[in-house]
């Protein structure tokens, strides 16, 4: 048997490039404003000039694009860098889009269109296709993405829907109301809040088997997300409540943001957005550390940098 | 003394004055009652009464037997605590009496009491909250069970408070802090104050390696400054929210200078806060690798408080049945990273890094699946971060 062997080579100090680091994109109303740094030591630079603005965005886990729509044509926008270029096949003005948990996959719901649509292969190679969900014509409460894009799951007020790859959708029925829900990166199981406890679906394709994760209600959340490793689960609640579980050693944590949460957004692999950017900061929640952070407006010195390190 | 009853008797009354009273006093007749009189002795008090007798003299004594024991009741007296207020500062001083038979009662029966402060009779309290300095005269009585009364006229003096000074201390109070954090600046004054009080904390940040760091700030939900201006409530030791510093990412020293200010008011000058960021081994915040284009790249982010970097260290991994001829590559960055800390746009974010390392490969770049990096600056070396 042959074995390949490979060889390395530094590429050399010339082509070592170094710059300040970009720790994501912040959505300022009908904008979006690069974040640099690192948490504890980040700015929010002005907005960035796409020569449009837009009406809904969700920027990506992985914080490399954004998706959203155009606030003058509806029009769905795949925003990468300085650049938003239409998302061909996508209807306009999606009341919800939801990207999946590392960033590969999105769900666009609209419910004027009467339709769902997966798109896979983010951001590189976008790919779109439609899910029938005519019978569903209410926006669902919570909508999340599988990363390889074969499932989505929404949540309405009789369950949870799933729908599969080839257009299947699957009710899962619940007893309480879902209130948030995301899927596990790189897999089909599901984490999803209500009001009591945070439940556990595994391979929400089949519905499977269903386990609790935690159970030390009432709760009122306001969103959910899991760490790119799938250990720690972290949820928000209106009250400015964050609790974080340890999904190894099933230890919760629970920590008062003094804030008022808008939900768990992914700022990369370990940290989460949690509350809106107000012109003045934003708070980020590092569950790893159970740290919370400021995030500023950036100085005049910091803002100049933009210029030349994108 | 004497007085006609015009249809039944008259009679006569001897009282013993307020001063004398007593209720262990006993009244005796020192000579007989002359005949047709009928004398009663009551505690402080004497009375004879006739229907048909003609006037007549006769002596009584008013003493106190040694077979009744105890002190003597105190005259009935008015007795008040501190009387000392402070202008914007709560006060309350109840009034007390002693001597007498209680329940007491009290009436504030002449003068002015000072601006915002109040006579509660039900209470016997005077309370509120003074808003002038000055010195009042009241008069108040005191009425017990028995219906004797006595009076005091008391001074109450209201002063302006001693200006506070202040205590600044960063996170738990220690001398150091660890780099990239947030933590919070606790201001607590040594007294309330009778009025607000303005602090203003201005910030300044020595790096001891060079450069600046234009993260290491004061953060409040209105954003990031160097210069923080709060307000202490009259009547509070602390602001009501405590701002954040960012200590950044470089070492060196950063010395908070806080003035307090109120109208017409002088502050003892506060020391400086000094806390200090020390040196430290390169931090990975992350490290992310791709292996597409035949090539690898590979991404870390991370910071380095010596604002300096020797080399870098990466352990590639191959993929099941690939065999590595060379897995560590040890990499010079000196001359790349000082170059970049020298550019005035690094010290925006301090000594933070976002280094992009090419390597190429002769082979099959899919067939190495991972990477470990580790990092060396001139104070040591990082933890081994391999992509999450």
């Amino acid at each position: 048997m042959k074995i390949p062997v490979i060889l390395l080579f530094c590429a050399g100090m010339v082509r070592a490039q170094i710059v300040s680091p970009q720790l994501g994109l912040v959505q300022d109303g009908s904008r979006l404003r690069p974040v640099y740094g690192i948490p504890a030591a980040a700015a929010v630079l002005p907005p960035l000039d796409y020569g449009r603005e837009f009406a809904r965005v969700a920027v990506s886990p992985s914080q490399d694009y954004a998706i959203a729509s155009d606030s003058d044509t509806g029009v769905v926008l795949l925003v990468m860098a300085r650049v938003a270029t239409p998302l061909a096949g996508t209807a306009a003005n999606p009341d919800r889009i939801a990207i999946s948990p590392h960033g590969s996959a999105a769900a666009l719901w609209s419910s004027s269109a009467g339709r769902l649509q997966i798109i896979s292969g983010l951001p590189a190679s976008p790919s779109v296709r439609d899910v029938p969900t005519a019978f569903l014509n209410e926006l669902p409460s919570a909508l999340t993405v599988s990363d390889d894009g074969a499932l989505a799951v929404g949540a309405w007020p009789d369950g949870l829907y799933s729908f599969g790859s080839s257009g299947e959708a699957t009710r899962i029925p619940m007893r309480e109301r879902i209130a948030a829900v995301a899927f596990y990166g790189s897999g089909h199981d599901l984490a999803l809040a209500t009001r009591l406890q945070i439940l556990k679906i595994a391979n929400a394709g089949s519905a499977g088997a269903i386990s609790t994760l935690y159970q030390a209600g009432p709760l009122d959340p306001v969103g959910l997300a899991l760490s790119w490793d799938n250990r720690r689960l972290t949820l928000a609640e209106r009250n400015g409540s964050l609790l974080t579980l340890d999904l190894g050693s099933g230890a919760a944590s629970q920590l008062d943001c003094g804030c008022s949460p808008e939900g768990v957004f992914p700022m990369g692999p370990s940290v989460f957005r949690i509350t809106a950017f107000d012109g003045s900061t934003f708070r980020l929640f590092d569950p790893s550390s159970s740290s919370l952070f400021f995030v500023p407006i950036a100085s005049a010195q910091q803002a100049s940098i933009q210029g030349g390190a994108q | 003394m004497r007085r006609w009853l015009p249809f039944l008797a008259w009679c006569a009354a001897l009282a013993l004055p307020a001063a004398a009273q007593n209720p262990y006093i006993q009244i005796t007749t020192t000579s007989p009652l002359p005949g047709g009189y009928v004398g009663i002795a009551y505690s402080n008090f004497f009375r004879a009464t006739t229907y048909n007798a003609s006037p007549a003299t006769w002596s009584i004594a008013a003493t106190q037997p040694s077979s009744l024991t105890g002190p003597p009741p105190s005259p009935l007296s008015i007795t008040t605590g501190n009387l000392s207020a402070t202008v914007g500062v709560e006060f309350s001083q109840t009034l007390s009496a002693s001597g007498g038979t209680p329940p007491y009662s009290f009436t504030l029966t002449s003068g002015t009491l000072p601006a915002r402060l109040t006579f509660t009779p039900a209470t016997a309290t005077l309370s509120g909250t003074p808003t002038a300095a000055g010195t009042n005269s009241v008069s108040f009585t005191v009425s017990d069970s028995s219906g004797l009364t006595s009076g005091k006229t008391i001074t109450i003096t209201v002063s302006t408070a001693t200006p506070p000074s202040v205590t600044v201390t960063v996170g738990s109070g220690s001398a150091s802090v660890g780099a990239a954090q947030q933590v919070p600046v606790n201001l607590s004054l040594s007294n309330a104050y009778s009025a607000d009080i303005t602090a203003t904390l201005t910030l300044t940040f020595q790096s001891s390696v060079g450069g600046d760091d234009q993260t290491v700030q004061f953060i409040t939900s209105t954003g990031g400054t160097r210069n923080l201006s709060l307000t202490i409530t009259a009547g509070s030791v602390a602001p009501a929210t405590a701002p954040v510093l960012a200590t950044g990412t470089v070492a060196g020293t950063i010395t908070i200078t806080t003035q307090l200010s109120s109208p017409g008011v002088t502050f003892p000058q506060p020391s400086p806060t000094t806390v200090t960021v020390a040196k430290g081994v390169p931090v990975i915040q992350s490290v992310a690798f791709s292996n597409t284009g035949g090539g690898l790249t590979v991404t870390v982010i991370g910071y380095s408080t010596t604002r300096d970097m020797v080399s870098g260290d990466f352990t590639f991994a191959p993929a099941t049945g690939s065999t590595l001829a060379q897995s560590d590559i040890q990499v010079q960055l000196g001359s790349a990273f000082s170059t970049w800390y020298q550019n005035s746009s690094s010290s925006a974010f301090g000594s933070q890094f976002k280094l992009t390392m090419p390597f190429t490969v002769s082979g099959n770049a899919a067939n190495v699946i991972s990477v470990i990096v580790k990092l060396t600056n001139s104070f040591g070396t990082s933890i081994a971060v391999s992509p999450q």
